[in-house]
């Protein structure tokens, strides 16, 4: 048996031991170990094919109608594999400082984390199973797994109905992958990924159907707009760990089956390449546009992968589009930079969380008009939250800019096959210019807003900087965003045997097409050293000055609640976009001279689809209404109908069967 | 084109910019008073007439620090011992050099400082506090940089924020409740610095001496560098005194 | 090669504050005053560094690093453009995304240590000049790309060079002036900008200034001379025709251009108004839509020559 699939009992033994333990220590450790373990067995395992070597292929034998599950761990797996382990690992570990204070109430840890080595153990069900019903399989107990985990405060109503909107939502996406695969094995008779891949490869009118079926589903899985809607209610909702380990590894799955069936299908329409082009433009536009207008950290945090596996979709779509046209060195970046951005965005946003998670336990608040001036009291978490903030506006010399600079260079090539088409990726590359400037004002108001300046509500009593265990995973994080930009060459290590799976590619090319991000590692280098010197001394320098109060123009009755909100510092943003955007303005402002009661001024910035959403559903509801009224209330009435329906369907099901 | 229009407007309006501003004295100006030496024996008319208290005998004293250059003590004596001449240059370093003797003649000379003058030789900002005058101080401070006396050839230049600014300029005689808007204003302002007093008020208080609502303790935890007299002092009295002070040459 | 570096690295030590002086002797000429001499601001910058920090008391250390890094960006970002008219310091494919990534930073560092004042003032400043550079961002973007599809090659130095082929002047008109309005933006000048008001109405760049004393304010005056003398460079390079050929000629062309960028920006200072803020990012989308036209000429440009 290969050693990654030693992973799996290892992970159910210590799930069961964690639930079976009284204690939560104990719990907690038997998790981490059993965690630990499975990580160290997995990479072993899948370090053959991550580095270009063969894949791992296993068929497992299963009581019919299954027969054989057939496992193959290849170059993509692999890589998935590489860091979603480790990465689960390091939340399992986070959550045990971050839930010491639940703990500490008698709160019974051990189904926590029982369900973090549940999620563990779905990643390695669906990154090397080939066989489409425990694809299914693992789908499903990620997604139940996940729920469970966002509702650990389920004594708040809000918190459930995010739970239950995040369950009815992964369900949809559930419906239509199972519609795709029914579609699929109607074609083929078989569950089997290989079967389906054969299908695929041959031209069919099927081919663009289940394309768009299972783009929806991993639209679905991954937050893509406008499918995205349950994302921000349930980052707000979940705890810290649980946030990051969903935005940064859970919904990455649904990356990962696109880019799987990707390689199943063979070379794509371009119509297909468009398609995904325009979807990752218009999710990275709007998942950037919302996280600037957000008050709830976690939420802006939540808009934000969105805006990234946008960005992600555009590396795809380019990806798909080379490939359509023959122009393989498109492809390849394209692939390459979708991939790469992937994993740098795990990384950020993971580190991101956990920082908001320390300032939710510090301060019990993570609303960014009620904060102010934490940077005094948690200079760590402050640092740290800043280099995830500026990591993901993709800024030098962090890790983002090497993948969005891979996604540049393919947009800006002008290799396209006409001028329209080179264009039209042009006008992508300025748009995705457009979302890192939005996402730098994003940057500086989440960061400036919450750490520096006063505190905005003096009701709020800071508490300490968090313990070890979940400082140590933001370190390790804020390291890898640091090192990965300065030396790419790791990330790039990782993917290079992904993007060779696709038949079009040799690893001569790949080098080649990556040629340009020597001169941009070189820069970001110097950059770098030029920058920490010039920080470091600067830093030595100052210490001992003169202080002096903030020059607010000898003004005796400041106070800190004149300092500039969240809300103000993107009013006029927001206002430039309120047609995507749109803000709800309550309002009451006295028209006397001498009002006897004080103004009152609320703006609220709604989800535009959810919006909609809630606005059809309820319009739905009324129609209903509507007509159930008009049908007369008589029970003798409603059984005759009831039959008449089941009669007419029993024929009709009748006569097709004939 | 308007740029059509702007070039003709700009070439009709010239040079207005007074060229030496060492030399110019202003035209109708009640500038330094100069004090014979003829002995007033029992003769008080100039000190009765006096609103400020600014003159004393024995021997015949002015402090232009007090004066408000109202010219009743001219009006009231009846030698003509005191007469106004059109003298713009009335700055001093030391508050005792604003006292001026019977029989002065030479206008002020502001001593300059060595320190400054090497510091800010070539490059001065202020920050102008008005710590509760009448504003003719800080109008005429405000023509200091029009185009008629364009103190920024010199590199003088007014600022708004007391962290960018080398000086404190300060008009007015320092009221109650300006006394901790300017006592931030002096905090917040970066080292080297130093503080000038603008006009009679800020000076020695001037028609606000005896008043109630003044505090002018900050001045005597804060000593002045350079005084201005005047009321309102001209623009070319207040460039003079901070050139000379820096050592500029005109 | 080492020639080419000193001598930018000569230029980027002594040009930028003598351009801004240019600017300032212009807006002096135009409004009839003598004015400060042409090294004024090199003055004040020697003077600032001789002054002792006061620091506020909200201020974290963030505040005292920020204009170091805003400096440091400024410099990295004038390391890969044509300074001299000639050879940059440094130069790679798709620099130019980097160039506007290095420009970013040095923003963000300076809106952070605005709002590390904890002051009403600088948070205003901050959220105006991010809003502004999102819409300013793709116009960039949309430039160097139509430059890059006319020459054929990817980095700056490349694209920024004078053509004198047929059809090719309407592309560079419009990447002249889509350029000039990203150096009015990013270098805080009119109209979109005012670097010598003072009043909360109209202030955008200098109210993040506002709590800086100082050797750091002497850095971020550097810094913004700097990025004023790197935007007229681009313009300079793409209209000097001899850059291709370098020597002497390329660099004083480089030079008389450069000075005629600064005087006309101090002309439109003088003589136009700030626009109101409402309209600020119209106006930017004015040279979204030159960029985009340039773009759509490089595109079809090359197809109709090749």
């Amino acid at each position: 048996m290969p050693s990654f699939l030693l992973s799996v009992p290892v992970l159910v033994v210590g799930a069961l031991l964690a639930v079976g333990l009284r204690s939560n220590r104990a719990s907690a450790a038997v998790a981490l170990a059993s965690q630990a373990c499975a990580c160290i067995l997995v990479l072993l395992g899948v370090g053959r094919p991550l580095f270009g070597g063969a894949a791992i292929e296993l068929l497992w034998p299963w009581p019919p109608p299954i027969t054989t599950i057939p496992f193959r761990v290849d170059a993509l797996g692999a890589f998935f594999l590489a860091w979603s382990l480790p990465l689960t690992l390091l939340g399992t570990l986070y959550a045990i400082g971050y839930l010491r204070p639940s703990f500490e109430s008698g709160r019974h840890g051990g189904p926590h984390f029982a369900l973090l080595n549940v999620v563990a153990l779905s990643f390695v069900l669906i990154y090397s199973v080939q066989n489409a019903l425990v694809f299914l399989l693992g789908w499903e107990v990620a997604a139940v797994a996940a729920w469970l985990l966002v509702i650990w405060d389920y004594r708040s109503q809000k918190i459930r109905f995010a739970g239950f909107n995040y369950l009815v939502s992964t369900h949809v996406g559930l419906f239509v992958l199972v519609a795709a695969f029914m579609l699929l094995h109607s074609k083929t008779a078989s569950m089997d990924f290989a079967a389906f891949s054969r299908f695929l490869q041959q031209p069919s009118p099927a081919r663009g159907t289940i394309f768009l079926l299972l783009g929806t589903a991993f639209a679905l899985k991954s937050a893509f707009f406008p499918f995205h809607t349950w994302l921000p209610r349930a980052h707000a909702a979940a705890p810290a760990h649980v946030s990051a380990l969903m935005s940064g590894v859970i919904h990455k799955a649904g990356l990962f089956g696109f880019v799987r069936f990707t390689l199943l299908m063979g070379r794509p329409e371009e119509w297909m390449g468009w398609t995904v082009l325009v979807f990752g433009a218009v999710s990275a536009f709007f998942g950037v546009l919302y996280t600037a207008s957000q008050r709830d950290l976690k939420r802006l945090l939540g808009y934000s992968s969105t805006e990234n596996v946008g960005i992600a979709a555009l590396g795809f779509g380019l990806g798909y589009l080379g490939w359509s046209w023959g122009a393989t060195d498109l492809a390849l970046i394209g692939f390459a930079g979708g991939l790469l951005h992937v994993l740098n965005h795990a990384i950020f946003k993971c580190l991101l969380f956990y920082a908001a998670g320390a300032v939710q336990r510090a301060a019990h608040s993570v609303d960014l008009e009620r904060l102010g001036g934490l940077a005094k009291r948690l200079p760590r978490t402050a640092a740290l939250f800043l280099i995830g903030t500026l990591a993901g506006s993709a800024l030098p010399p962090f890790n983002t800019l090497v993948s969005e600079f891979i996604i540049y260079t393919g947009l800006l090539s002008g290799q396209g096959p006409s001028p329209e088409a080179n264009v039209v990726l042009v006008v992508a590359a300025a748009g995705l210019a457009f979302v890192g400037a939005v996402s730098a004002l994003s940057a500086t108001r989440a960061f400036g807003v919450t750490f520096l300046g006063q505190p905005r509500d003096a009701r709020i009593h800071v508490g300490a900087e968090p313990p070890a265990s979940m400082l140590v995973p933001m370190l390790c994080h804020a390291a890898l965003a640091i090192v990965c930009g300065l030396a790419p060459q790791l990330g790039l290590g990782m993917v290079r045997a992904s993007v060779g799976l696709f038949p079009f590619c040799t690893l001569a090319d790949l080098e080649r097409v990556l040629a340009p991000l020597a001169g941009l590692v070189y820069a970001s280098r110097v950059l770098a050293l030029l920058l920490l010197a010039a920080g470091l001394l600067r830093w030595w320098q100052g210490a001992g000055a003169r202080r002096s109060p903030t020059w607010a123009c000898g003004y005796l009755a400041g106070s800190p609640r004149m300092q500039y909100t969240g809300s103000s510092f993107s009013e006029h943003f927001a206002r430039i976009f309120a047609s995507c955007m749109p803000a709800l303005r309550r309002e009451r402002i006295a028209s006397e001279i001498f009002p006897a009661l004080p103004g009152q001024l609320a703006t609220h910035h709604a989800d535009a689809v959810e919006q909609r959403i809630f606005e059809v559903l309820a319009r739905g509801e009324d129609a209903i209404t509507e007509v159930s009224e008009r049908i007369p209330g008589h029970p003798r009435f409603a059984f005759a109908a009831g039959l008449c329906a089941v009669l007419i369907i029993g024929a009709v099901a009748w006569g097709g069967w004939r | 084109m308007s740029l059509f229009r702007s070039v003709r407007v700009r070439l009709s309006q010239g040079s207005q910019t007074i060229a030496d501003v060492r030399t110019a004295v202003p035209q109708g100006f009640r500038g330094l008073p100069v004090l014979g030496s003829a002995p007033c024996g029992e003769c008080r008319a100039c000190i009765e007439a006096c609103p400020t208290q600014a003159i004393e005998t024995d021997p015949l004293r002015l402090d232009l620090g007090r004066c408000v250059f109202c010219a009743a003590c001219e009006d009231a004596c009846p030698e003509g011992t005191i007469q106004f001449s059109a003298e713009p240059k009335l700055g001093a370093a030391r508050r005792e050099d604003l006292v001026l003797a019977a029989g002065q003649a030479e206008p002020l000379r502001v001593r300059a400082s060595a320190t400054f003058s090497r510091l800010f030789g070539r490059s001065l900002k202020l920050r102008q506090v008005s710590a509760g005058g009448c504003n003719a101080c800080e109008l005429e401070l405000n023509a200091v940089v029009n185009v008629n006396f364009d103190a920024q050839r010199f590199g003088i230049e007014w600022v708004a924020s007391p962290r960018h600014a080398d000086a404190l300029v300060l008009t007015g005689p320092l009221t109650r409740t300006m006394k901790e808007a300017v006592r931030l204003a002096w905090d917040a302002m970066p080292e080297p610095r130093f503080l000038v007093a603008v006009g009679a008020c800020a000076i020695s208080g001037g028609l606000y001496q005896a008043a109630a609502g003044t505090d002018r303790s900050f001045l005597d935890s804060v000593g002045p560098s350079l005084f201005v007299p005047g009321c309102p002092p001209h623009p070319l009295t207040f460039l003079n005194a901070i050139l000379d002070f820096l050592g500029v040459d005109g | 090669m080492t020639v080419h570096c000193l001598a930018n690295v000569l230029g980027l030590l002594f040009l930028p504050l003598l351009l801004t002086g240019l600017i300032q002797r212009v807006k002096s000429l135009w409004s009839g005053r003598r004015g400060p001499p042409l090294l004024q601001p090199t003055y004040d910058v020697l003077k600032l560094f001789r002054k002792s920090p006061v620091y506020s008391a909200t201020a974290t250390p963030l505040f005292r690093i920020a204009p170091w890094l805003f400096l440091v960006t400024a410099c990295a970002s004038a390391a890969v453009v044509p300074l001299l008219g000639s050879e940059p310091i440094a130069s790679f494919p798709f620099d130019f995304v980097w160039f506007a990534y290095v420009w970013a930073l040095g923003r963000v560092a300076l809106m952070l240590a605005a709002l590390d004042t904890g002051s009403a003032f600088e948070g205003m400043g901050s959220a105006r000049e991010a809003t502004f550079s999102t819409v300013l961002e793709p116009v960039l973007f949309l430039v160097a790309a139509a430059l890059c599809s006319r020459s054929g090659a990817h980095s700056l130095q490349l694209a920024l060079r004078f053509e004198a082929a047929e059809g090719s002047f309407l592309l560079t008109t419009c990447a002249v002036l889509a350029l000039l309005v990203v150096l009015q933006v990013e270098a805080s000048r009119m109209p979109v900008d005012d670097p010598s008001t003072h009043l909360e109405l109209t202030m955008v760049h200098e109210v993040m200034v506002l709590d800086h004393c100082g050797a750091d304010l002497a850095a971020i005056q550097i810094g913004s001379a700097i990025k004023l003398f790197v935007g007229s460079s681009m313009i300079a390079a793409l209209l000097n025709p001899w850059a291709a050929s370098g020597g002497a000629l390329a660099l004083g062309a480089q030079l008389v251009l450069s000075a005629l960028v600064a005087v006309f920006v101090g002309t439109i200072e003088s003589l136009v108004a700030r626009l109101k803020l409402r309209l600020v990012p119209n106006y930017i989308a004015l040279a979204l839509g030159l960029g985009a036209l340039a773009l759509l000429l490089g595109a079809w440009g090359r197809v109709s020559s090749g």
